[in-house]
């Protein structure tokens, strides 16, 4: 079975690399986005199997990325795992009703992490096309 | 001669009967309601009351039933002078109650006068003669005399009615003025008003001034005028020729007749005012006199009135102002503490916003920290020595410190503005407490401290925020781990206790060093951290217990300590059980102890 591929969309570049190396060691498969409007045309050519989205981003925050995915048909139902540093309190609603499978804040554990990661991919297999 | 009461409310009335009997012929006194002219019926025994019926308060029906009800006077004749119709029955029953006449009003003199004889005859006193001594002429050319006064009486009345609506008080006066010289058939009328101590002039006002043009003339302190202002009685002068009269002449002609009265109300003297007549012109009599009196007194009153009415308008106004002027203060004050509050408020927001930054701006670094620290401690990076795994571990633990104060901070800000964020719903603790197990059994295992569980199993579930209670718990295990020495037992314990039906009792016990008594009071307080803390348990901001007391009491529990300093701590919270069955028997227990009290 082919690798799971995860775009990371993280402006932070130390963080980016980490999460590589953390995902990467876990048997996934990593492309990158660095800002809002790169996300978009990463995930277009790459179709990547799920997303984990920061929120602060510059070129449109994460909320402006999931609500254009929603109008791109390709994109609409890719699975996404927001990883942000903002407060749950205030974020964790708006990012569920956009969709998101998952809220972690930062710093998340990389048990946490990972599983989450699994849950959304194991929720939304029935989407992906069988080749 | 007789005493003769008259009580009837009308001042004309009155004085008509006065000019009519009084003056040397009977003693008439006057009432001007029913309890006045009882007041006087008792006091006076009149010989005979001549007695008006429409009064206010005590009318002349009542008047009566009091005067046969009193022995003392119930004989007193009574001539009722009414305008009321009454007929003939109402006529009988009154003559049956003492009435000895009816006059109806208005009445001839003479109806009055044979009236008065015939009741009086009943009253004979030594000298009662005095009436029937008048012959008819004597009577004509009172009666003329009478009816030309009694006309005066009704233009004075009249002209009292329209003085009466004026309001301010130089037209009152000069007014006044016109009307006293015509009513008194004077060819001047001068009003004086003097100032508070009633040594200076400060308003003069003259009628019948044969100059046009604005008045110069101010009449001098004549020892008439003197003696107007020091005894208060009036001053009438006829034939004198006299030159200080002269001097008090608008036009400084001679004067034949003076007549001067006091303007007083009360004990305060407001001024006076004369008439004058140059020879030739008519006398002034006593009957004169009585009318300037009348006249100065209703003067005096209406003068006095107007300046009460004014000094109540100023009062009033100066009122107005003041209370708009508190009106305003009071709206400064408002705005001022709205300001104030809206000021704090933002100030508040400001923190709020602050602390939010901060704890964002503190994630990143400290996130990218946390997972490299991981990559290289699960080898991703290559092989590590054993020594190199020890000092990653404590990078590690310290991350993970720093990362629970920034929650700490971000959720005491929360707190403080009210922003926590609580949502309960039924949940069982049993899952929540293997969790809790699971993830402290390794640093538990590490620090050589056992940790086990009691009571989970057939717990009802609670109403409450799952992710809060585990916040909470996290503190008190994370703390009684740490203060337990190698070998002790830390053990979460769930209960319901009996006395306190319908909520789920938790407790973390240890059996650490323990907490002094003196602080156990205030370890929930904010920033309070005892002196045990070492420097191998640093435990942060101190602010832990602080959270966990405000999100307990956010879900509507309890949280309190336990100790004996040296032998361990309990730390217990309470937590209101979720099934409807367990709120229904709490309700039915409270009612039960209503009732039991009751």
């Amino acid at each position: 079975m082919d690798k799971n591929k995860i775009l990371i969309i993280e402006d932070d570049i130390d963080l980016r690399r980490a999460l590589n190396i953390r995902l990467r060691a876990n048997n996934y498969d990593t492309v990158f986005a660095g800002d809002g409007i790169m996300a978009l045309s990463v995930a277009r050519k790459e179709r990547p199997d799920l997303i984990l989205l920061d929120i602060g981003l510059p070129g449109g925050d994460g909320f402006v990325v999931m609500e254009r995915m929603k109008n791109i048909a390709d994109l609409a139902c890719i699975p996404v795992v927001v990883l942000t540093a903002r407060d749950p309190q205030s974020n964790k609603t708006k990012a569920m009703e956009l969709g998101a499978e998952a809220f972690l804040q930062k710093p998340v554990d990389d048990a946490e992490l990972l599983s989450a990661i699994a849950k959304a991919l194991r929720n939304n297999a029935w989407v992906e096309p069988m080749v | 001669m007789a005493t003769i009461l008259t009580v009837d409310d009308r001042p004309i009335n009155r004085q008509f009967l006065v000019t009519l009997l009084g003056y040397g012929k009977h003693r008439v006194i006057e009432a001007q309601d029913g309890a006045e002219g009882l007041r006087l019926l008792y006091g006076e025994h009149p010989d005979l009351v001549i007695l008006d019926v429409k009064m206010p308060l005590v009318d002349g029906f009542e008047f009566l039933g009091h005067l046969r009800d009193d022995i003392s006077v119930a004989d007193t004749p009574v001539i009722l002078y009414t305008g009321l119709q009454l007929d003939e029955a109402r006529r009988s029953e009154l003559m049956s109650q003492g009435v000895t006449a009816f006059i109806m009003k208005p009445a001839e003199p003479q109806v009055i006068l044979d009236a008065v004889n015939k009741a009086l005859q009943g009253h004979t006193t030594e000298d009662d003669a005095a009436l029937p001594s008048f012959t008819i002429d004597d009577l004509q050319c009172r009666l003329a005399a009478e009816q030309s006064i009694g006309m005066r009486l009704n233009a004075l009345v009249e002209t009292g009615l329209e003085l009466s609506l004026e309001k301010d008080p130089a037209r009152l006066l000069e007014r006044f003025c016109n009307a006293a010289c015509q009513i008194l058939d004077a060819k001047y009328a001068v009003i004086g008003i003097l100032d508070a101590s009633a040594q200076e002039l400060t308003n003069i006002f003259v009628s019948g001034c044969s100059h046009e043009g604005p008045i110069t003339f101010s009449p001098p302190r004549t020892e008439a005028i003197d003696s107007i202002i020091k005894k208060g009685r009036p001053v009438r002068r006829c034939g004198a020729g006299d030159d200080q009269f002269a001097l008090l002449n608008p036009d400084q002609t001679p004067v034949e007749c003076f007549l001067g009265v006091p303007i007083a109300s009360g004990t305060k003297l407001y001024g006076w005012f004369y008439v004058i007549n140059e020879k030739g012109s008519t006398a002034f009599e006593v009957e004169h006199e009585r009318i300037a009196e009348t006249l100065a007194a209703q003067i005096a009153v209406f003068y006095e009135n107007i300046l009460l009415y004014e000094e109540v308008r100023i009062k009033s106004i100066e009122l107005e102002i003041e209370s708009a002027e508190r009106e305003r203060a009071e709206k400064q004050r408002a705005q001022a503490a709205f300001e104030l509050d809206l000021a704090r408020q933002e100030q508040l927001e400001l923190r709020d916003r602050f602390f939010s930054h901060v704890s964002h701006e503190l994630r990143s670094p400290l996130s990218a920290i946390y997972q490299f620290t991981t990559i290289i401690l699960d080898d991703l990076a290559g092989a590590i020595t054993d020594e190199q795994r020890e000092y990653l571990d404590i990078i590690l633990r310290n991350s993970l410190q720093l990362r629970t104060m920034i929650d700490d901070l971000l959720e005491v800000t929360r707190a403080e503005s009210g922003k926590q964020h609580i949502e309960p719903r039924d949940f069982g603790l049993a899952e929540l407490c293997k969790e809790l197990k699971t993830s402290f059994r390794k640093r538990a295992a590490d620090l050589g401290v056992n940790l086990s569980s009691e009571g989970f199993d057939d717990l009802p579930e609670v109403f409450a925020d799952p992710g809060r209670i585990r916040q909470v718990l996290n503190n008190l295990l994370d703390n009684a781990i740490k203060f337990t020495p190698v070998g002790g037992n830390v053990c979460i314990l769930a209960t319901v206790d009996p006395a306190e039906p319908g909520f789920v009792r938790i407790e973390v016990v240890d059996t650490g060093c323990g907490i002094a008594k003196q602080s156990l009071g205030s370890i929930f307080e904010r920033h309070f951290q005892e002196e045990r803390v070492t420097e191998s348990s640093r435990s942060g901001l101190g602010l832990g217990l602080y959270i966990c007391k405000q999100l307990i009491e956010l879900q509507g529990g309890r949280i309190w300590a336990e100790s004996n300093h040296g032998l361990g701590s309990s730390f217990f919270f309470t937590l209101p059980a979720a099934n409807a069955d367990a709120r229904c028997t709490q309700l039915v227990s409270e009612k039960a102890q209503e009732l039991t009290v009751v």
